[in-house]
């Protein structure tokens, strides 16, 4: 099957299932799952453009999904900005808060990059939780976050909702897609894959992988403002480190350097998380078993594992 | 005069697990993200080993022998399969490990932090120049000097020394040598990991035996590491006194700032001279 | 006559070692150069220096007549200076073509688009495939870069490098690890590709420096210590001293 094949099925399937959902009957319990997957899906499709397209494993990204939740959440509470207006703020705070940590983070390499930006979103951690504490409400976060209103749709309904986030998620997953296959994104590619080479050809790399990681902080910023939205709150928490190791497992366990990977990997980790946090408490660490697992035998995800069964069922034509 | 004993005694303490780390990094070119977790699983043994036998010091002996063991099991199931690959798999699985051993200490010891308190004969504090000091703390500054030593001893004098230091700059040396390389692997990951646990088992009289106490000290002990310069154990014990002393300056005179000052340094070392003071050039990690 | 390249009391330092000494050489437009010389002699880390690789101890890089010293390789190269290397740097994962392709997007935009597929230009897909016509790749066009041959993978390395274009060529031993069998059209390739290019080549294969050289540097210990017409240099004393001595 050609690349542009498989990208046209799991379009169609991603489609199939979102137009499906509705028709489902589903509680308000699985509707609040379906939406956290949305939210979480655009986070984790910003950070693979980071990660698996151009190879920059940042350790940070909650920095930049926890600074995107708090400026929806004051724009809209304290400065009564219209939701829209303040969604997009967000996504710019994120890629703005990227781009300065990026500045300092990609004149290094490797595990010293992953270390820089593992250290800064730690410092963004502790401001929010306890040095701006009257901005930012300190540990106890912020509550009262709005819905939109768009068309005078009353999103307080999670049903309502479920629509305003899957139709988002199209249109950020699209624009990501058309990154990835982009000139743009090829380079991006190639800096990953052999950057000397790329820098040889002509292109400053450092700025490639700057545009990216903003990028990719925008796509933070966003997913952050709407989680920020969907549960009424935002706190420190979404910056802390086990954020930033949240979406890198679920992006890899979904498939690193693919474009549907990430949000399988979102549908896996929430659903275990709310199934196997029915049944034990100690979820995380059997989440953390699957990833250590999926890391050794299982190094391209679930999306590596789909494509083997579809190599073997359609053959090359 | 109590701030010297405590800077001095962090150091110390510090230095233990970043020895362990920085020889894992050096010969293996892994970051053991997980370190910090082996230390906080020394620390909850020691607890357990106490209440067992009553005796601090068979637990200081038998701890790091558990924690090389864990790090020996780490090492063989998890990181030799992915020793071929890109080096960002192996911070993932490190990384895996600490949500894996967090969990596994929640379900053997809960969730409330335990305590264990120095031998009795090092108890009681006691007076020099006007400044009570913790005797426990001064044995920590020997015996973290004596394994210091002990550590030097070893790396100039002794075969396995002068393999391992030279693994540590050219992990082909110990194939031409006709060693099995995986084995040397995991004897150095196995001894880092006792190191660590052997942290933990000194540490736990010091601190508070709690969940995440491992990733509040991963964090000193990275600075170490990188102040040092990676695969440096001079560099390790020079920049885990100066961590320490800093530490324990922060403590007393600005509590609240501390976390702050310590991510921000370690930032500040990344970006001006991330090879440190004695480190080699830098390994492709 | 202004020089195409030229290097002007070019040194580079590692600490102490002075891996190149104050080198200073002219290269003319049009004209093909081959730089010979024992191994350690310093021949790869001047190329580097040229590039803009490798920072300089002193002296002075000049291309087209402008000191370029302080520019980095990016910006050489999209002043016309392209440059091959000795282990071969492909992408791979990605075929023949979309290597030649990706190359191609330099010259084709000066901003890179990023929300139309890159398969739907076609300037860079034509482009992509005049070059693998040209280094005649056509039938492995759909091979990953990393499943050729080493010998089609230096082919490769070298449509790479002039998908941009270079007026001035850099070739670090091309013909490096091509078997026997691969020889002949290997250097055919380069008879092709050196015409009407200022271009420097490093090769330790004699027959191939004699055949396609006009004009030949002799580097020892990091300094120049001949240069010449290929027969001349041939019988360089100096020059098989520097040799003998390094087979000794």
């Amino acid at each position: 099957m050609t690349r542009l094949a498989s990208t046209a099925l799991g379009w169609a399937v991603l489609l199939a299932l979102l137009v499906a959902i509705p028709n489902l009957g589903l509680g308000a319990e699985r509707i609040l799952l379906i939406n956290l997957i949305l939210v979480y899906s655009i986070f984790a499709v910003g950070f693979e453009l980071s990660f698996g397209l151009t190879g920059l494993l940042s350790l940070g990204h909650g920095a930049m999904f926890g600074v995107g939740g708090y400026a929806l959440a004051l724009l809209t509470i304290r400065l009564a900005w219209p939701f829209e207006l303040a969604l997009l703020m967000a996504g710019l705070a994120g890629a703005v808060l990227a781009a300065v940590i990026g500045f300092f983070a990609l004149r290094l390499t490797g595990i010293f990059f992953s270390l820089t930006t593992l250290a800064f979103a730690q410092l963004a951690y502790i401001l929010a939780s306890t040095k701006l504490r009257d901005i930012t409400g300190g540990v106890d976060g912020l509550a009262g976050v709005p819905r939109p209103t768009l068309f005078g749709v009353d999103f307080y309904d999670d049903g309502n909702f479920y629509l305003y986030l899957a139709v988002l998620l199209i249109v950020m997953l699209a624009l990501a897609g058309l990154l990835r296959a982009s000139p743009f994104g090829q380079v991006l590619t190639g800096i990953r894959v052999n950057d000397t080479r790329v820098e040889q050809l002509g292109w400053n790399v450092r700025r490639f992988r700057h545009i990216a990681f903003a990028i990719s902080g925008f796509y933070s910023g966003i997913a952050g403002a709407l989680l920020g939205a969907l549960l009424f709150y935002v706190s420190p928490q979404m910056l802390h480190w086990t954020t930033s190791g949240d979406v890198l497992i679920m992006t890899l366990v979904g498939g690193v350097g693919t474009l549907f990977g990430p949000l399988i990997g979102v549908t896996i980790f929430e659903a275990l998380k709310d199934e196997l946090g029915r049944l034990t408490e100690h979820w995380y660490g059997i989440l953390g078993l699957i990833f250590v697992l999926s890391t050794i035998f299982l190094p391209h995800g679930a999306m590596g594992l789909i494509s083997a069964v579809m190599r073997r069922a359609v053959p090359r034509s | 005069m109590s701030v010297v004993i405590i800077g001095l005694s962090i150091g110390f303490l510090l230095f233990l697990l970043a020895a362990g780390l920085t020889l894992i990094f050096g010969m293996l070119g892994v970051v053991n993200f997980a370190h910090g977790s082996l230390y906080m699983v020394g620390a909850y043994l020691t607890y357990t080993v106490f209440q067992l036998t009553g005796s601090f010091w068979i637990a200081l002996a038998l701890v790091p022998v558990l924690g090389a063991m864990l790090g020996m099991i780490m090492e063989m199931l998890a990181l030799r399969p992915v020793y071929g690959r890109e080096h960002y798999y192996q911070i993932l699985l490190t990384f895996g490990f600490i949500l894996i051993i967090e969990e596994l200490v929640r379900v053997f010891w809960g969730l409330d932090y335990k305590e264990v308190n120095p031998p009795a004969i090092l108890a009681s504090p006691i007076s020099v120049l006007d400044a009570t000091i913790s005797p426990y703390r001064l044995f920590v500054i020997g015996f973290g000097a004596a394994i210091a030593g002990l550590l030097f001893y070893v790396l100039e004098n002794t075969r396995v020394g002068i393999i391992v230091r030279a693994a540590s700059v050219d992990p082909e040396t110990v194939q031409v040598l006709g060693l099995d390389v995986g084995r040397v692997r995991t004897g150095v990951f196995a001894f880092g990991a006792g190191l660590a646990a052997l942290g933990g088992a000194v540490g736990a009289p010091l601190f508070p035996v709690e969940l995440g106490m491992g990733f509040n000290i991963i964090i000193d002990c990275f600075i170490v590491i990188i102040i040092g310069g990676l695969g440096s154990i001079r560099g390790a014990i020079v920049a885990a006194l100066l961590i320490g002393m800093v530490r324990a300056i922060g403590y007393t005179a600005a509590p609240d700032w501390v976390d702050f000052i310590t991510y921000s340094v370690l930032i500040v070392v990344l970006l001006t001279r991330p090879e440190g003071l004695f480190g080699r050039s830098r390994r492709v990690a | 006559m202004a020089f195409d390249l030229e290097c002007r009391d070019v040194s580079v330092r590692f600490g102490g070692f002075v891996a190149v000494d104050s080198v200073s050489f002219g290269f003319a437009r049009g004209r093909v150069y081959g730089l010979i010389g024992p191994n350690g002699a310093g021949k790869t880390t001047l190329m580097n220096a040229i590039v803009g690789r490798q920072r300089l101890a002193s002296g002075s890089i000049r291309l087209h007549d402008r000191d370029v010293t302080a520019l980095g390789v990016p910006e050489r190269v999209r002043l016309g200076l392209g440059r091959s290397f000795q282990i071969t740097k492909i992408f791979p994962g990605m075929t023949v073509f979309e290597n030649l392709r990706l190359a191609a997007q330099m010259n084709a935009f000066r901003w890179q688009p990023a929300w139309r597929p890159a398969s739907t230009y076609r300037q860079i897909a034509d482009e992509a495939r005049a070059m693998l016509a040209e280094i005649g790749l056509e039938r492995h066009a759909d091979t990953e870069a990393d499943k050729l041959s080493h010998g089609d993978q230096r082919a490769l390395e070298l449509g790479l490098t002039l998908m941009t274009k270079p007026k001035v060529l850099l070739l670090d031993e091309p013909l490096a690890g091509v078997g026997h069998s691969g020889l002949a059209a290997a250097i055919a390739l380069l008879e092709r590709v050196i015409r009407s290019r200022t271009v420097l080549l490093i090769e330790h294969n004699m027959d191939a420096v004699m055949r396609l050289t006009e004009e030949i540097l002799v580097m020892a210990n990091g300094r120049l210590i001949a240069n010449g017409p290929p027969e001349e240099i041939r019988r360089n004393e100096q020059v098989r001293a520097a040799y003998l001595g390094d087979e000794a």
